[in-house]
Parts: structure tokens; C-alpha cells; sequence
């Protein structure tokens, strides 16, 4: 297949409502930029998440690409009807998994939060900030790291990426009630773990 | 509702993760118990500071730039055959003049094999019995294997047995049980043939049958019964040991 090159400047956003059914099509039939309207609907999710289960911009960047290039790959296998978004979420899960896999560290363990950029510094204050908020976060990420790896995957996508239930058992390949199980139980550890620094700190 | 399984649940009442008959029987506890409150009080403290994690923002700077490698792998990537293949059978297939093809191709190897299944059954390797006990000529015994000629009276001709009865007879020793033999001999008088068959078949006494296809009117006969026991085949074959 012949790939074109041509692309859409970077300020031109693409409009939220297209139809996904017809890019689909359009890509399988080699059409490029229908290829990147798809890439620019989902593309910042991908990132996020990806930065999230790795920790760096850098290895989230390589893994968004590698998560659109499956996808451009297996294309034909999305079943348009159905949510794309679940689809790639769940091949970004797949992606970091292997990427984690190939730097020989099962479990990642976070020392920060993942790197955020800002576009511009935050001007009004945030009712929220200050040092001992932001070390809570820190702890609570170091504690949502430390749940066993099927319940940090189920807690991290129901509460941080904020999806459904539904859509964590479809992203996970797994059943609800498991999800929903899973999820329980990581928010109970994360209380015990926060509980039991606090109850030191103190 | 007690408290040991109000705390068990409470973390998903916190994330709105219950059902609403269960989370309303969890609020009213909530309202009469305060040590559920307080620890449901932590729970949502959590749930807050979990979704304040979702803040990472990623600048558009980073993702054109994603996008520039992404688009310069995908020049590169070329799809391998299986997934060509695969898009074909699931994209291009799906077209009426190809779908139509496809039932075709789809029907002339059914055909194939439906034909092959109908060639096996229709001439069968093993004795075909009508009835129970009216013996079937087998049509294409010719095409079998000449195991030997006999020589002995009363026979004189060639003995014709299936390759399969044979090979198991090569790999086990004995033959397999429905075996058919048959003895193609010249008649004396006529100068026609004569047929006779012998059939491994537990039901006969020491496990052997023997057959004689007389001729008819509108020529051989294509099924008999087996001969009975006085005609002597038995014993004539016993004393031979064979």
C-alpha cells in the first residue's frame, strides 16, 4: 500500500464529529490522511496513558507510535460499530506491557508522578497547591504502583483515566465482575498503604 | 447492612461503582453509622487525589511530534503477507462478484470431497451384507489385489482381496474382521467365471463364512447366502489350514 505524505498542518484540528466509519474505510483504502484524522481524534489519550504505565514522555512517545502503527496494521480487524477509543486503549495496554517486558522490569516501580508539561504557567492558584498536596500525590502514586499489577491497571483506568467499568473489562479483556472485584480491592490497599505513611509520618 | 461489609463495598460506593438499590442501603447506613463515615470520608479523600493524578497535560509540541515519527515509521512499514491475506478475506471478500467466486471454489471442493466420501461408501473395503445375511458382490473387487492363485480342487483362479484388509493383515497379522475374499475361477462347462468369496465374520462358525454367487437366468447373481456347513467348505479349509 502506498502511503502519501502529504499531511494536515499541525494547527488544523480535526473536528471531533467525524464520521470514523468512513476514515476507517478510507484508510483501508490507503488513504493517509484519513490515517492521521484518526491519529489526531485519540491521539492525546494514547499519550497519556502511555505516559502513565511508563513514566517518561520519551518511551510514551515511542509508544504511541508503535500503538498507531498496530492499529494501521490491524485496522481491518476494528469493528466500527463498536467504541474505537476502548480498542486502542487497549492496544496502548498491550504496547507498554511489551516495552515494560523488554526493559526486563516487570513491575515498574514510579519514583514521581509522570512528567507533565504545561503550555503556560498556571496564573490563578490552584486551591489545591501547595507542598503538602503535591506530597500526598506523590505517595499516592507510589502506593497506586505498588497494588498488584492486574488491580494498578484496573484502579489506574477506572480512577485516573476515569473510564467505565465496562469499558476497563473491554480494555483489559476481562469480565466486569472481575474488574469491578479488582477495583475494590486496589482502592482498599491504596487506603491501608496511605493509612499505615500517614500513621508513620505522624 | 453492618459495618464489615459496608467496608467491603465502600470503596466501589465511593467511585459511584454500585448498583443504585445497594447504594442507597449504603447511604442510609452511612447517615446512622459515624465510623463508616469517617472511613468513607478517607475513601473519597483518595478518589479526589486519584483524579487529581489525570491532570498530565501534553503540549501540542509533543504530540506533532509523535505524529512526525509515527508518519515516517508508517512510510516504512510494509504488511506482511498473512496480514494482506487477512485483510483480503475480511475487506475485499466481502464483495459480490469475489463472494460468488468464493461460494464456487467453496462448492466445487465440497463436491470433491463429498464425491470421494460417496466413492468409499459406495465400495466398501469390507463385506456389505443385505439384510444381515444376503452377501453383496463387491463391484470393483477386480481393481483389488491378487493375494494368490488357488490350485488346489476344487478351485483353480485368482484370489482377490482389498489393499486395506491386506495392509492391516501386513501390520497385525491377522485380517480384519468384514475381510472379503473372493475367488475368481473359470467354469468348467460355460466358459464363464465363477464366484466365491469367503468373509472373516465372527457370526459364522470359527469365524469364517463361505459364498457361492451362483449363475441366474439374467446371469451371475450379484448376492447369496452363505453355504451351510454341510456343503464341507469348513472342513475342507480347516484340513488345509487356510
Amino acid at each position: 500500500m502506498e502511503l502519501l505524505m502529504t499531511r494536515v498542518p499541525d494547527n488544523e484540528t480535526a473536528p471531533e464529529t467525524l464520521e470514523i466509519e468512513a476514515l476507517v474505510r478510507k484508510t483501508l483504502a490507503g488513504d493517509c490522511r484519513a490515517f492521521e484524522q484518526i491519529v489526531r481524534q485519540f491521539e492525546r489519550r494514547v499519550m497519556t496513558l502511555s505516559n502513565r504505565l511508563l513514566g517518561g514522555m520519551d518511551e510514551a512517545q515511542d509508544a504511541a507510535q508503535e500503538v498507531f502503527l498496530r492499529a494501521f496494521k490491524y485496522l481491518h480487524r476494528l469493528d466500527v460499530r463498536r467504541p474505537v477509543e476502548p480498542w486502542l486503549m487497549r492496544i496502548t495496554v498491550n504496547v507498554c506491557r511489551d516495552i515494560q517486558r523488554k526493559n526486563q522490569r516487570r513491575h515498574y516501580t514510579f519514583c514521581e508522578v509522570p512528567s507533565t508539561e504545561r503550555e503556560t504557567p498556571c496564573s490563578t492558584p490552584d486551591p489545591y497547591s501547595g507542598v503538602a498536596w503535591e506530597q500526598e500525590r506523590q505517595r499516592l502514586w507510589k502506593a497506586l504502583n505498588e497494588l498488584p499489577e492486574k488491580e494498578r491497571m484496573a484502579v489506574l483506568l477506572r480512577d485516573v483515566e476515569g473510564f467505565s467499568t465496562a469499558e476497563v473489562a473491554e480494555i483489559l479483556g476481562s469480565s466486569e465482575g472481575t474488574v469491578r472485584s479488582q477495583i475494590c480491592r486496589g482502592r482498599l490497599r491504596i487506603k491501608v498503604a496511605m493509612d499505615r505513611k500517614t500513621g508513620e509520618q505522624s | 447492612m453492618n459495618c464489615n461489609h459496608a467496608k467491603d463495598t465502600l470503596p466501589l460506593y465511593v467511585g459511584g461503582d454500585l448498583d443504585a438499590a445497594d447504594a442507597d442501603q449504603m447511604s442510609a447506613h452511612l447517615q446512622r453509622c459515624a465510623g463508616c463515615r469517617e472511613f468513607y470520608e478517607g475513601l473519597a479523600n483518595q478518589q479526589t487525589l486519584l483524579r487529581s493524578l489525570r491532570q498530565a497535560t501534553i503540549t501540542p509540541a509533543t504530540l506533532a511530534s509523535m505524529r512526525r515519527g509515527l508518519f515516517h515509521r508508517l512510510a516504512d512499514q510494509r504488511l506482511g503477507w498473512w496480514v494482506r491475506l487477512e485483510r483480503f478475506l475480511l475487506i475485499e471478500a466481502r464483495r459480490p462478484r469475489l463472494a460468488v467466486a468464493g461460494a464456487a471454489i467453496a462448492a466445487v471442493v465440497f463436491a470433491t470431497l463429498f464425491a470421494q466420501l460417496w466413492q468409499v461408501t459406495a465400495n466398501p473395503t469390507v463385506a456389505v451384507f443385505e439384510s444381515s445375511d444376503i452377501l453383496r458382490l463387491p463391484a470393483d473387487y477386480r481393481e483389488w489385489m491378487v493375494l494368490g492363485t488357488a490350485s488346489t480342487a476344487p478351485h483353480s483362479g485368482n484370489i482377490y482381496v482389498s489393499p486395506a484388509a491386506y495392509h492391516e493383515y501386513e501390520r497385525r497379522g491377522t485380517f480384519p474382521e468384514g475381510t472379503v475374499m473372493v475367488l475368481e475361477s473359470k467354469a468348467v462347462n460355460n466358459g464363464g467365471i465363477t464366484l466365491e468369496a469367503s468373509v472373516k465374520d465372527r457370526r459364522f462358525n470359527e469365524g469364517w463364512g463361505y459364498f457361492r454367487f451362483d449363475p441366474t437366468a439374467e446371469g451371475l447373481a450379484r448376492k447369496t447366502r452363505a453355504l451351510p456347513e454341510s456343503a464341507g467348505c469348513l472342513a475342507c479349509h480347516r484340513d488345509r489350514g487356510i
